[in-house]
């Protein structure tokens, strides 16, 4: 299938595809645009602002509260983890009991010195991957 | 209370029943290889109590190197001084070694030297992982 794809800031983005009949590659990409457009709502202070897929590097808890931690700071979100996890199954994998990472928004991977796999985030945060957690990643990348 | 401290006790209460498991085991493998061997009920009392104590800081212990605000060779350290105090005193209590200088010497060089071997071991398989999943990442 031929594909083409314009960097034009003055468009609004759309993603069409012309096909001839479904296929998975269609449902693939019609399942990657749903995950990208959905949005939860982020509250911070009095600001309260739509958080697409994409603006978010992780969800975590921390004092019984889910947090997104985005590239602009973290907001609080109203939803539980496993919500999240079931909207948003395509681009996010949970790395351990707290914290649900955006796929895309991982920067690197890396060991800490108790043989833990750590997950560093395009903004910088830092979280680790519990042991139970180790094969979805690895089967998320491929390995 | 600090959720450090939270996780300590969590996992410890998780895991800390495994080690009068693993304890029972390792008596029963003696009682069929070790002719009359025999424990009195204050020794397997002591036995079971120490060792649920020894697992329970052994998995706690794993929180140190959550702890953000502490450096790694802080954490390392913590983590390996608690549980050969827990080690060397199980063992002492037990009398599975004698109180004896020496003896807590070499207890001392072969725990240390297990240490690190584990340590080593699994800290290399999990970077050879994490540079595997940073080639995938491009």
């Amino acid at each position: 299938m031929k594909c083409t794809v314009h960097i034009d800031k003055e468009r609004a983005e759309e993603v069409i595809v012309y096909a001839h009949a479904p296929s998975p590659l269609t449902e693939e990409i019609r399942r990657l645009c749903d995950a990208e457009t959905r949005e939860v709502i982020g509250y911070r202070d009095e600001e309260a602002r739509p958080l697409t897929a994409r603006d978010v590097c992780c969800f975590v808890v921390e004092d019984n509260k889910i947090y997104a931690r985005t590239m602009q700071g973290t907001y609080r979100v109203k939803a539980r983890l496993y919500q999240l996890e079931e909207m948003l199954s395509d681009g996010f994998v949970k790395i351990n009991q707290s914290c649900l990472a955006n796929v895309s928004r991982i920067e690197k991977f890396g060991t800490s010195f108790t043989g833990t796999l750590t997950v560093t985030f395009h903004n910088g945060y830092c979280d680790y991957v519990s042991r139970r957690n180790v094969k979805y990643i690895k089967e998320r990348f491929g390995l | 209370m600090n959720r450090y401290v939270k996780s300590f006790f969590h996992r410890g209460m998780l895991f800390g029943g495994f080690g009068p498991v693993v304890a029972g085991i390792v008596y029963a493998i003696l009682e069929r290889t070790v002719a009359d061997f025999s424990l009195s009920g204050s020794q397997v009392l002591l036995a079971i109590v120490s060792t649920y104590l020894l697992a329970f800081v052994q998995a706690g212990t794993s929180v140190f190197n959550q702890i953000d605000e502490w450096p790694l060779p802080k954490s390392l350290l913590c983590h390996f001084l608690s549980l050969y105090a827990m080690y060397v005193l199980t063992y002492l209590v037990n009398t599975w070694i004698p109180f004896q200088a020496e003896v807590v010497l070499i207890f001392t060089a072969i725990f240390a030297a297990g240490y690190f071997v584990i340590w080593g071991i699994v800290y290399l398989t999990v970077r050879a992982t994490s540079r595997r999943l940073n080639q995938k990442l491009g």
